[in-house]
């Protein structure tokens, strides 16, 4: 998958088409993946980026747990975009489906409509709010969207919407998301479905390749393997 | 002045001062204070500002129904209906205003805009409203009279086009079922036309300036058939509406229904949208004893407050259905609870800033029945007429 990413990377932006697939048959809900997306992007309190949902099907003692970890689906038709009252919100041509911080008003309207509540909100909250000092690493910069954003009051990301950008700033540098390192159990992977060759195309193809609510047509880049 | 104005002014204001202390939380503090959330990112501020400027709608039909259609027995009510305009709509953008996480960016919507979001056509249209109410306002006060009937006309068509945009802001989502439908906007439409009506008419008979000569009556009688007739379509609406999500058995929408029924906020459907918004106007209203003014606007405060409720209960219960099911208890924190309370802050400001529309109403009105007096009389004398 590195690789392949690298190979990627070379080519122009509009001809990569970034796709995750999640095997729902390794995941084993250990939530590393969504630990080390808050590592990666220095989440605060109340902003989660990849939820691991975990479900028990069937009663006692037919019982069985399903993990699914749910990001941004990165929609070809996301319908969080047309509705953002000042476009701060948009499809990138490689796919990702990216929020301008400075340009973000606060609305909250975005988190109404993404049909898989991928979207968070940013209250402005500090892990050592209300002891004695705001601790400085809870201050130091995320580099998302390939921008630093030190945490500061009132200055954005707070007050914003916020949600999985597919790790891009890492993209950049050539490295995968931080999620995808991260999975102990080989589930998550990564790549671009323009390149026929990839791994991710070949998995994409399996008939076991599904993805969530496909029937509101949102077109999600985000496969589930069942 | 109004002895009742007189008593309810100073104790307004002291809600205004209690209101600066939200309004210094929210500034100072962002919105940290604030008890929302990201599965209930929507509260007190957005849901009262949806019936608010639903109210300013309602209101402005008085004022098109007088100034365009010629109904004369409204002209008292139309000098009351247009400071509720004003003051209910200032109340609910300022309440929305201060909900969005970076309120130094509004003018983005003007300059910046993205013209497939119907939020941004909501702005320009109230922005638009705003400038009718307050040439309006310009007009009675100045007795410009010849403005005022296409400036009714104008407003109106904005007022349909808002009264309805408010559903069409929630009707769109297609992520939510239950607000995913055409029949939002209508629903919204006559809520807010009967709520606007129903608050012109309480005020029309609880701060009187005149006595109850036939005027009066005549005003109150119009009203009450007027009420009526729009709670019917409205029963109509909810009744369209409960026998398809009944029949159609969508589960996601069935749930949503549920929830509003028997959800967290039952009481709010029970108490507040049915008994207060539909069974007590209706049984005051109905018979004979509706023409008296007392129980008239004891009628007309209970669909007040029953219509607050039922617009709360459009948006209130059914973000407590989440989007994907167990997605809430995936990651635990106080921000993703699906459930909802108002912090201090959230109350403190909102009393304040309803106080303080609630004390400009009273000053307004006292200024321009004054005002109308005042021309009145003149036109008497130079008529050299006596009373």
């Amino acid at each position: 998958m590195q690789r392949e990413l690298q190979h990627a990377m070379k080519k122009p932006i509009r001809e990569r088409r970034w796709v995750m697939v999640i095997d729902l048959r390794k995941c084993v809900g250990c939530s590393a993946c969504t630990i080390a997306c808050v590592a990666e992007n220095k989440l605060p309190p109340g902003v989660v980026y990849r939820p691991v949902i975990e479900e028990e099907i069937g009663t006692y003692p037919n019982v069985s747990r399903r993990f699914t970890p749910r990001l941004c689906m990165q929609c070809d038709n996301p319908p969080c975009v047309s509705i953002c009252p000042v476009k701060a919100t948009y499809k990138r041509p490689d796919g990702i489906v990216e929020i301008n911080y400075n340009q973000c008003i606060g609305c909250r309207y975005c988190l109404h409509a993404c049909p898989y509540g991928a979207r968070t909100y940013d209250f402005g909250e500090f892990y050592t709010l209300g002891t004695p000092k705001v601790e400085s690493y809870e201050k130091l910069p995320s580099y998302e969207y390939g921008r630093e954003w030190p945490r500061e009051e009132a200055k954005s990301p707070v007050g914003n919407a916020r949600k999985c950008h597919f790790c891009n700033h890492r993209l950049e540098a050539g490295m995968l998301p931080a999620c995808v390192t991260t999975c102990i159990g080989y589930a998550t992977f990564f790549g671009d479905s323009n390149d026929p060759e990839s791994l991710i195309s070949n998995l994409i193809s399996k008939p076991n390749a599904l993805r969530l609510k496909e029937e509101l047509g949102t077109q999600p880049k985000v496969y589930y393997l069942v | 002045m109004l002895r009742i104005a007189k008593a309810l002014i100073p104790l307004l204001l002291i809600l205004v001062v209690l209101g600066l202390f939200g309004a210094w939380d929210r500034l100072v503090h962002g919105e940290k204070n604030l008890n929302l959330g990201s599965y209930l990112p929507w509260g007190l501020w957005v849901g009262s500002y949806i019936y608010l400027v639903g109210f300013s709608g309602g209101a402005f039909l008085v004022l098109f129904l007088y100034h365009a259609l010629g109904i004369r027995s409204l002209r008292r009510a139309s000098l009351y209906a247009l400071p509720l305009a004003l003051v209910t709509l200032g109340n609910g953008l300022m309440l929305v205003l201060v909900d969005l996480g970076h309120m130094e960016r509004f003018w983005k919507l003007y300059l910046q805009p993205n013209p497939t979001s119907i939020l941004v056509w909501m702005v320009w249209v109230y922005s638009v409203y705003s400038g009718i109410l307050l040439a309006m306002l310009y007009a009675t006060v100045q007795g410009r009279e010849p403005w005022l009937k296409p400036l009714s006309v104008v407003g109106f068509l904005l007022v349909i086009t808002f009264g309805g945009g408010e559903g069409a802001l929630l009707g769109v989502l297609g992520a939510k079922p239950y607000w995913n439908s055409g029949l939002l906007l209508i629903r919204f439409l006559f809520t807010a036309f009967l709520s606007g009506i129903a608050l012109v008419a309480f005020t029309t008979v609880f701060l009187r300036h005149w006595p109850v000569d036939d005027e009066h009556r005549n005003a109150l009688d119009f009203l009450r058939y007027f009420v009526l007739i729009l709670l019917a379509v409205i029963s109509l609406v909810e009744l369209a509406e409960l026998s398809v999500i009944h029949y159609a058995a969508i589960p996601a929408v069935l749930e949503a229904r549920r929830l509003v029924i028997f959800g967290t906020y039952w009481w709010v459907f029970w108490f507040g949208q049915v008994l207060l918004g539909l069974v007590v106007p209706a049984a005051i209203l109905i018979p004979r004893w509706g023409t008296r003014p007392f129980l008239f606007g004891l009628a007309t405060l209970s669909i007040v407050i029953g219509n607050a409720a039922s617009k709360q209960n459009v948006v209130l219960p059914i973000l407590t259905a989440s989007d994907l099911r167990t997605l809430p208890t995936a990651f635990i924190h106080e921000r993703f609870s699906l459930v909802y309370h108002p912090s201090l802050t959230e109350w403190l400001f909102w009393l304040g800033v309803g106080a303080a529309a609630a004390a400009t109403f009273l000053i307004l009105i006292e200024t321009l029945v004054f005002l109308q007096g005042r021309r009145e009389r003149a036109v008497v004398e130079a008529a050299g007429w006596s009373r």
